[in-house]
């Protein structure tokens, strides 16, 4: 398999001689797959998430994605790692609050010095294609869970990632709200999206990914195959998308 | 129980807060040093300005007499009189020496003049200490200590040996080490072994003696000019020829008032200005931060009374801590480091009114800062207090973010611009404590520029300039404190965005960028503001000080010094002093007579237009283009240095406690 991301042998302890968090994980994801990563509360789904994205370092082992050692990044480069090669999407959106719908969906292309026509022009594109449009010289606080989040996945999206990170997208929205996400992050997986899903909801995980790894106390307890998810169609992520 | 209640939780909210906690602790301690620091200037200008003879083991009067009119028991029965408290005399004389040319030194020509020479085996006497700055005090005849009027020394350090043209044979003095004393005496040249000085006289130097005299009542000019009048009264006529008063003389004293009215004055009020401003925004900022936990006090079911002495108690130990801290700071180390250096070494008791007020006022002022937040919050809804500290303020800030964001400026820079304006109140802080600094230092450029042309002594303007340096560097370190309070407040209010930016892929130095950022407006606004505000006020206080000099009759000189100028410690040639009939002394500037002192009791007092010259460049813009542009730097530079604790802070903060933050 053409992995995409590499976990080798990776453990992560947030004190000393106390109980890892990840303990010994071996996990790759191939280009295009949609995984999806389950377990109860403090079984090291968010800390798997966070040391793929660079936002945190193992205290051993090696993560590797795109070909580049990630856990070796100083924070300069980390920082530039993250700008380019992924995307995350946030339970709480995390979005600026003083930053219009556009403002935030360009902040990772203005940090990356895109062109400021190109990244307008990509910018538009997105929320186009999120439905969101008419929002965009809206700020966040007047939209709602579900639209928010739409910002944040366009926002994940305007540097065309090679991964696409999810934290329990649909944990801060109601359900129809959560459907109408998923089938979001089942179309971007279908144009080709590779997508790592941290989710508590196993009906998620069933509809919206290829294979759902299990985490249990910092180990891997499981990894299936799953029958959601949709084929490799090799189209750009995001491209021609539609919610 | 309610009161244990409260305390845990206000004792457990400081500890949780630990930097929250220290922050105010600095603040209070820096901002009562700069309270008292200022109202001992303003309040006791008189007494920070004169030299205490008795705190200062210094003589009040020291007295040239020549020897040939008086008697041996005429001088010791001066020290009877019922005015005089202490007097010992030393041996001395008057000789012309030539200083040779010297590079560096009075354009490189020899120089000459007299040198008052008095016969001391120490250093150490009954009625002064002499300081030794360099070298050492004299071994033996032929060797010589001079005294470093005016920082002399640093213009002939390398000189050694001066040769005495008035006597056969120009015998040579080798000059051994510079000291000093407290006070500027010019009736002591330089000192000697009493041996040396029976050389000189037997070789034809005049016979004089130097009497050093403590009084009952010494404390101002007038006082110590009765007491001369006794001296006076008591010995011959003509045989006191020369003296100082060893309180700073009256020039000094003059001009100690002048620097009361003009510098200490505005500075004291700078000072006390930035330290309400500092503490007004930490401590509201404190309260405002903890919005969402007085939202879960209320609901475990906290009243508003308790609410709010919760923050009273939870901010009030560290502000009162503070407060002493910076009471004791301000006392031992930063009131005597002021004076110390530009005041001859004199430290003055402050005044226990002052001890307790500097220290309540700021209490005061932190107590109200906090209270009002406190009891606003603690009347809100308990789910309203909650929201409220973690609701965005949408409305503020969005032009601006707009605007800025089409700059053709890096994303950093403009996001980094435009923040200050969603919180108004709290930038109107950082504007304002940028602004009182910089207005100092303008002042101080300014002042400095033009002190050794306003101020007759020379070595009085050196004073004075070191005087406004030193409290120039006050105001400006409490500025840089206060953005760095404020903005340390803001990163830790902002930890979230902050954190989304860094997961976005904001590189560490582009976040202490965009945090640097945060203080860049204010600057600039500051600087537009405090230049011209500055450029108004210095010549307010710069003829404040000319005019101080151009005082009344009793404040003119006591005494003439000794006659011409003495060599070793010239004036430059623009105020070399002539030698006037009758024992007067003139000193001249640009051909002007400057001070015309006739000898004493002649009534003969300084005129007002002498001073002409002096408040016409007091009133003259003493600031070139390029100082305006180094005050600009000035203020960016009080602002960044305030700005980069709390930049690299959140440059350096866990992103992902960031994102977690609340």
């Amino acid at each position: 398999m053409n992995a995409l991301i590499e976990l080798s042998e990776v453990t992560k302890r947030y004190a000393a001689g106390g109980a890892p968090a990840l303990e010994r994980v071996t996990l790759e994801v191939a280009a295009g797959e949609a995984v999806a990563v389950m377990g109860p509360s403090g079984s090291g789904k968010s800390t798997l998430l966070n040391l793929v994205a660079g936002l945190d370092k193992p205290t051993g082992g090696a993560v590797t994605v795109a070909g580049q050692r990630v856990d070796t990044l100083s924070e300069t480069r980390l920082a530039r790692y993250r700008r380019r090669q992924v995307g995350m999407i946030f339970q709480f959106f995390n979005l600026l609050d003083d930053l219009t719908v556009a403002d935030n969906v360009l902040l990772p292309a203005q940090l990356t010095g895109t062109p400021r026509r190109r990244a307008r022009a990509r910018c538009g594109e997105l929320l186009g294609q999120l439905g969101i449009a008419r929002y965009k010289d809206s700020y966040p606080g007047r939209l709602s869970g579900g639209e928010r989040q739409r910002v944040a996945i366009a926002r994940s999206l305007i540097n065309d990632p090679a991964v696409l990170l999810a934290d329990e997208p649909t944990g801060a929205v109601d359900t129809a709200t959560g459907e109408e996400i998923g089938q979001l992050l089942l179309d971007l997986n279908a144009a080709g999206q590779t997508l790592v899903l941290v989710t508590h909801s196993p009906d998620l995980a069933a509809r919206y990914a290829h294979r759902t790894v299990r985490l249990l106390d910092g180990r891997i307890a499981g990894d299936t195959a799953t029958a959601g998810g949709t084929a490799d169609t090799g189209r750009r992520p995001g491209a021609g998308a539609r919610p | 129980m309610t009161g244990r209640a409260v305390l845990k939780a206000a004792s457990a909210g400081a500890a949780r807060r630990l930097v929250q906690t220290v922050v105010i602790f600095v603040v209070l301690a820096m901002a009562t040093t700069a309270a008292l620091v200022g109202l001992t200037l303003a309040a006791t200008p008189t007494r920070a300005f004169q030299a205490v003879s008795t705190r200062n083991h210094t003589a009040d009067l020291a007295v040239t007499i020549d020897a040939t009119k008086v008697t041996s028991a005429q001088l010791t029965a001066t020290g009877h009189l019922p005015g005089v408290t202490k007097a010992v005399g030393y041996p001395a004389t008057t000789v012309s020496v030539t200083i040779p040319a010297t590079p560096g030194y009075q354009g490189g020509q020899p120089v000459s003049g007299p040198l008052t020479v008095v016969g001391r085996a120490s250093r150490s006497g009954p009625l002064d200490e002499i300081t030794q700055k360099s070298g050492r005090w004299p071994a033996r005849p032929g060797e010589i200590d001079q005294n470093d009027l005016s920082g002399t020394r640093g213009s002939v350090g390398q000189l050694t040996t001066i040769s005495v043209t008035s006597l056969a044979g120009k015998p040579k003095l080798a000059i051994v080490g510079w000291a000093s004393l407290p006070a500027q005496d010019e009736t002591q040249n330089a000192w000697a072994v009493p041996s040396e000085i029976t050389a000189l006289e037997k070789a034809g130097a005049p016979r004089q003696y130097q009497m050093l005299y403590t009084f009952r009542h010494a404390a101002t000019v007038a006082q110590v000019r009765a007491d001369l009048g006794e001296l006076r009264a008591a010995l011959p006529a003509g045989a006191i020829i020369g003296g100082a008063t060893a309180l700073p003389s009256a020039g000094l004293e003059i001009l100690g008032q002048g620097i009361k009215t003009s510098s200490a004055i505005p500075y004291a009020v700078m000072a006390l200005l930035l330290a309400a401003v500092i503490i007004a925004s930490a401590v509201a900022a404190a309260v405002m931060a903890g919005y969402r936990r007085i939202g879960v006090l209320k609901n475990i079911g906290f009243t508003p009374a308790q609410i709010a002495a919760t923050y009273l108690a939870q901010l009030g130990v560290p502000a009162l801590a503070g407060s002493l801290a910076g009471t004791v700071l301000g006392s031992l180390w930063a009131l005597p480091q002021i004076q110390e250096r530009s005041l001859f070494k004199v430290t003055v008791a402050i005044p226990v009114w002052i001890d307790i007020a500097a220290p309540a006022w700021m209490l005061t002022l932190a107590g109200l800062a906090a209270l009002l937040p406190a009891v606003r919050a603690g009347r809100l809804p308990a789910v309203q207090a909650i929201t409220a500290g973690q609701a965005p303020r949408a409305a503020r800030g969005h032009a601006a973010q707009r605007l800025a964001g089409r700059l053709p400026l890096p994303r950093p820079v403009t996001a980094g611009l435009a923040t200050p304006l969603a919180r108004p109140a709290r930038s109107a802080a950082t504007l304002a404590t940028i602004t009182i600094g910089l207005t100092g230092a303008v002042l101080a450029v300014g002042l400095s520029s033009q002190i050794t042309k306003i101020v007759l002594s020379i070595g009085q303007a050196y004073i004075a300039r070191a005087l406004f340096q030193r409290l120039t560097w006050l105001v400006v370190v409490l500025a840089a404190i206060g953005v760095f309070a404020t903005l340390l407040m803001q990163a830790r209010e902002k930890v979230r965005d902050l954190g989304i930016h860094k997961a976005l892929g904001m590189t560490p130095r582009q976040v202490i960028t965009m945090v640097s950022c945060w203080a860049i407006a204010p600057a600039i606004i500051a600087a537009a503001i405090a230049l011209p505000t500055g450029v108004a006020l210095e010549p307010v206080v710069a003829r404040a000080i000319v005019s101080a000099q151009a005082g009344p009759a009793e404040n003119a000189p006591l005494l003439p010094g000794p006659r011409g100028q003495a060599a070793g410690n010239a004036r430059p040639p623009r105020q070399q002093p002539r030698a006037a009939p009758g024992g007067a002394v003139r000193y001249t500037r640009h051909g002007k007579t400057v001070i015309n002192a006739g000898p004493p009791g002649s009534g003969q007092r300084p005129g007002q237009s002498l001073f002409s010259g002096p408040l016409s460049i007091a009133g003259q813009n003493p600031y070139t283009p390029g100082e305006f542009v180094l005050l600009v730097l000035a203020g960016l530079a009080i602002a960044l240095a305030g700005a980069l604790g709390p930049a690299i802070w959140a440059a350096t903060t866990k992103t992902t406690t960031a994102l977690r933050a609340e």
